[in-house]
């Protein structure tokens, strides 16, 4: 054994296993930093997320719950906070408000923060806890409709109360009872001498719960059996469907963008492992020559393999975790989030790819290699010691095994591993069969072009090779790109600027125009106005109206049904056509209502609106987008219609931040309207889904530098002949200038066509990636299609340049002495 | 004392895209201990194999190969690789130094893998023997061919084999150079009085040694007379 250190020493010393020692830190670095980075992201988000309901799980009521419920939690080891929304006037001397009112318990928020100023428009300070007894906090419109500052008092009922801040933001805004009037945040103990709240109240009573997740799953299944009608337990996807598709589909990018990092990283430790062996396998025919067995001979390698394990890993947990750590501090400020410290998952993540990288990819060649010939220090042409098929299966087993792990999900493992493997058998029959045709006898050394054209055939082994590995790191970056670009461009397109942030509801149909002519008169637009007439589905084609199996929809409850001459602008048509202005007995179903109801043109659907029975017929299906934040309608009918039918109308605007007390003006003018204001939760959306774009960008950043190291080492592991064939060609005669020109020209074309492949592959990549993984609209996209060639050649013709420059600075002689 | 080597009826095939190939045909000769032999013939004629048969590097298709008695054929590839590690020393054409180790580490390697303790004393010793007491920290890459070689014959003769192999061990050195390690080479033989046995075009070298086999057309034309 010491025998195997004392070479093991030697080899590490003479550099042989340097290029391995990096591939493997670099595999482990890569997945120890994207675990790291992806963990801490996700737990922060998510904690983001749970913010987004104050909790990690609320109890939604109407009434008090049994406090053997809350024992319960606690007993589990939950920690708990009471939140009562009512509505309630508030006073202040001779001015009168309706208030949104939201008293709190002590412990509230238990995520998130508020943010509380001490004056309107000053900067907010983030707050963990609500006012203290005796004092509240309002908005800036409560302040302006009260005409009171801070330091002023309000009466609740019967008790006055003084207002210590201004409250800016609270976490949950986004899920809290609708706000129809300015908010006023009290304290939970103050509520009873108000009196306010008499039995009958409307009340809704918010329960906030966080804890251990097993604990707050333990909880949740004994009392979910036991809940009232009218009882409901939140999560972050129930509160805020939006942020939670959008934390869904950005872990799947950080997923796939890992899994993708794995592969790389395992391609990286392949080659190395493959240019470590074939420098290796004379080295093992000398040993054997002067007497070392076999088995000696695997005991060395064994040991070298070993402690490159060991050293690789640590090397790999440092990198990984510096870059994160890193990367983290660049975009903290940006970031704005509280970030858990990394756990231990990614650490042993990290060493698992290196150890299984190692004995799967490094492992199976270097154990071949031991049954090399001694002959071969007679004959260079004797074999190599086994080689092929089994050792690329061992490799494709460890990774298989990788991507289960790292996904956790073997579908998406094997379905990644099986569309490279595809890409990467494609992607090498076209090189061979391109480079291996019409090959010319010669180094044609006559031009810079001719001789990179000869060079590409005569090297097509290696070329291959390396338009296999430039291939594949371009297409995953493309693909990367590609995900990234839709991902944001969806996000931006459900909030584009502008995007209504007030709401109003219960407007008479006599207050229209009014309206309408309010709006104007400030330059706002309103998003359509639309009637909305309280009406249940009964019947379809004569039968009870039924919900098809797998379909959710509640047929129990009134629908808002609405009535219009035109189609809502951003609604298309899917099927049949939109009616004329003086159409009746029609209906227009949006698509999911019709697939829930299974309805086709030409179907009789009849509605009961209050007395009335409306028989109409289906005569279009619409396609709407529900993350857009305009009103929306599940059936929409001719004016003629629904026209007699008692309605209220609901239109929605965007109002500029600081546009002055516009609501509070609209409220004066038009006191039986409700607003309700969206503008907190579209800031609190819009907050999140940008740090999960800065968080992607960050992570395809770290990707992209990976490939572009796995790039370099696949171009090093080509070096030799390069060097050997330049020494020879400047022997020869030829200009420096001709064999890097040559060089740089063989390097550009290797990348155009490297580029057209990866271009290829990662446009159905894409493709499959946003249509059954993400669920997003799948897109051609039109400038990759030059922009991979274009963007491959120039960048592999950097990177040959880079690092060939040394092939032709080194004396020939000094090349042909060393490779003997 | 030298070892001996007997063959009989030795032939080896090679397989090609065109079939079996045949390199030796009915090879059979005796090397009595302590002998100098050269094998001489011309390119292709089948020298190296031959060669590398002799050293248990290969296994002829055909025939035995005895080195003191024992046939080596017989012998799996660990057993083989022994009786080298006990026997043989080795100089090649194209010296075979592995390129990470110093010239001394690369003396002491037949050494360490015999298990010698004092490997680098004695591996030391020989550098200094063949004059290259003052680069015994050097890397081949910072020596010259000959002197390449030179450490060659060191690490050849440092386990103090009692059959040597040398395959063209001048083939790359220039006249002179070639000459002061032929000196060398047979100077240490004579010493350690080892059973030599050298493939060579070099017809100097040739008339240094006791014997010639000649190779021709894949059998032995002739097994030469006793210098």
């Amino acid at each position: 054994m010491s025998l195997a250190f004392r070479l093991f020493w030697r080899d590490w010393r003479g550099g042989e296993l340097g290029m391995l020692l990096a591939a493997l830190a670099l595999a482990v670095g890569i997945v120890t930093t994207l675990g790291m980075f992806v963990d801490r992201l996700q737990s922060a988000v998510e904690k983001r997320g749970s913010a987004f309901i104050a909790g990690d799980l609320v109890l939604r009521t109407r009434v008090e719950v049994p406090g053997e419920w809350l024992l319960q939690a606690r007993t589990q080891g939950l920690n708990d906070a009471l939140v009562l929304d009512f509505a309630t006037m508030a006073i202040a001397g001779d001015s009168m408000q309706l208030a949104s009112v939201k008293a709190v318990s002590e412990r509230y928020p238990l995520i998130g923060s508020l943010g509380v100023g001490s004056a309107p428009g000053a900067p907010a300070s983030p707050r963990h806890s609500g006012p203290a007894a005796g004092e509240v906090w309002v908005d800036t419109r409560m302040l302006q409709a009260l005409g009171i500052a801070v330091g002023g008092s309000v009466e609740i009922g019967v008790l006055r109360l003084r207002v210590s801040g201004v409250l800016v933001s609270e976490p949950d805004a986004g899920a809290s009872f609708v706000a129809f009037g300015p908010r006023l945040m009290m304290n939970l103990d103050d509520v009873p001498a108000t009196g306010v709240i008499q039995p009958g109240s409307r009340v809704q009573y918010s329960y906030l719960f966080t804890g251990e997740e097993t604990a707050i799953g333990t909880w949740r299944a004994s009392i979910e059996p036991r809940l009232l009608p009218g009882q409901k337990l939140l999560t972050v996807q129930d509160g805020q469907p939006r942020v939670a598709k959008s934390l869904d589909r950005a872990g799947s990018f950080l997923l796939l963008a890992g899994s993708l990092g794995v592969v790389m990283a395992g391609v990286a430790l392949a080659m190395a492992a493959r240019r470590y062996t074939r420098r290796h396998t004379d080295y093992v025919a000398i040993l054997k020559t002067l007497g070392l067995s076999a088995a000696s001979i695997r005991r060395v390698y064994a040991v070298n393999l070993l402690a490159l394990a060991v050293a690789g890993t640590m090397l790999g947990w440092l990198g990984g975790w510096l870059v994160q750590e890193g990367a983290f501090a660049l975009i903290a400020s940006m970031l704005d989030m509280d970030l858990p410290a990394p756990g231990l998952r990614p650490l042993l993540l990290g060493a698992g790819t290196g150890l299984l990288c190692l004995a799967g990819l490094a492992a199976p060649p270097v154990v071949a290699m031991s049954a090399a010939s001694p002959l071969r220090v007679l004959r260079e042409d004797v074999s190599e010691g086994a080689t092929g098929r089994s050792i690329y299966a061992g490799g494709f087993v460890s990774l298989g095994l990788l991507l289960w792990w790292y996904s956790g999900d073997a579908r998406l493992g094997m379905l990644v591993l099986g569309c490279l493997l595809g890409a990467a058998l494609i992607v090498w029959g076209c090189t061979h069969a391109l480079l291996r045709r019409a090959r010319v006898p010669g180094a044609r050394a006559n031009s810079t072009l001719r001789l990179a054209f000869g060079a590409l055939q005569r090297h097509a082994a290696l070329n291959s090779l390396q338009v296999l590995v430039f291939g594949l790191c371009l297409m995953l970056a493309l693909l990367l790109v590609l995900l990234r670009t839709a991902l944001l461009d969806d996000w931006q397109r459900q909030l584009p600027p502008r995007t209504p942030n007030h709401f109003l509801l219960n407007i008479a149909p006599y207050q229209v125009e009014p309206i309408r002519q309010f709006l104007a008169a400030r330059d706002l637009e309103p998003a359509g106005m639309f009637p909305m007439v309280p009406g249940r589905v009964l019947e379809v084609n004569g039968a009870p109206a039924r919900i098809q199996p797998g379909q959710e929809l509640n047929l129990d409850r009134d629908w808002n049904l609405a009535w219009s001459d035109t189609l809502p602008a951003d609604n298309t048509l899917a099927e049949g056509r939109w009616w004329s202005p003086d159409a009746e007995g029609e209906v227009s179903a949006e698509a999911g209502v019709a697939r829930a109801l299974g309805l086709v043109l030409g179907d009789r659907i009849v509605v009961q609106v209050g007395a009335d029975r409306i028989e109409s017929r289906l005569t279009s299906i619409r396609e709407l987008d529900w993350d857009t934040m305009r009103p929306n309608f599940f059936l929409i009918f001719p004016r003629k219609s629904l026209e007699a039918q008692a309605a209220m109308w609901l239109t929605s605007f965007y109002l500029p931040a600081g546009s002055g007390p516009v609501i509070n003006e609209l409220l004066r003018e038009f006191p039986t309207v409700s607003v309700i204001e969206m503008e907190a939760i579209l800031a609190q959306v819009r907050g999140i889904t940008r740090q999960l774009s800065l968080a992607i960008e960050l992570v395809l950043g770290l990707l992209l530098l990976a490939g572009a190291l796995v790039m370099v080492a696949s171009v090093q592991a080509g070096l030799e002949l390069r060097f050997r064939e330049s020494a020879i060609l400047r022997t020869l005669g030829a200009g420096r200038m001709l064999v890097l020109g040559s060089l740089v020209l063989e390097f550009a074309l290797l990348g155009l066509f490297s580029g057209l492949l990866a271009t290829a592959g990662a446009e159905a990549a894409a493709w499959f990636v946003q249509t059954r993984v993400m669920e997003l609209e799948p897109t051609l996209h039109v400038w990759i299609w030059f922009g991979g060639p274009i963007g491959g050649a120039i960048g592999c013709a950097a990177l040959g340049l880079w690092s060939c420059r040394r092939v032709v600075d080194t004396p020939p002689a000094e090349v042909l002495r060393q490779s003997g | 004392m030298g070892a001996s080597i007997r063959t009989a009826e030795v032939g080896r095939d090679i397989a090609t895209a065109a079939g079996a190939l045949r390199i030796l045909e009915g090879i059979s000769f005796e090397i009595n201990p302590g002998e100098a032999v050269a094998i001489v013939g011309a390119s292709g004629s089948g020298k190296s194999t031959l060669l590398g048969l002799l050293a248990g590097l290969d296994l002829p298709t055909s025939g035995s190969i005895f080195i003191d008695g024992e046939d080596i054929t017989r012998l799996d590839e660990d057993a083989r690789a022994r009786l080298r590690g006990r026997s043989v020393g080795f100089v090649f054409q194209s010296f075979q130094l592995l390129p990470g180790l110093t010239a001394l580490e690369n003396v002491m390697l037949p050494l360490e893998i015999r298990g010698d303790r004092d490997a680098a004393v004695q591996a030391r010793d020989f550098l200094e023997r063949v004059g290259l007491g003052a680069r015994v920290e050097h890397y081949p890459r910072q020596l010259s061919g000959g002197e390449q070689q030179r450490v060659a014959i060191a690490r050849a003769f440092a386990s103090q084999p009692r059959l040597l192999f040398a395959d063209e061990p001048t083939g790359n050195l220039d006249a002179a150079t070639g000459h002061r390690v032929i000196e060398l080479l047979f100077g240490l033989r004579a010493e350690q009085g080892a059973t030599l046995v050298l493939v060579t075009h070099d017809e100097r070298l040739a008339a240094r040694c006791d014997r010639r086999l000649v190779l021709e057309a894949e059998q032995l034309a002739a097994r030469g007379d006793p210098a």
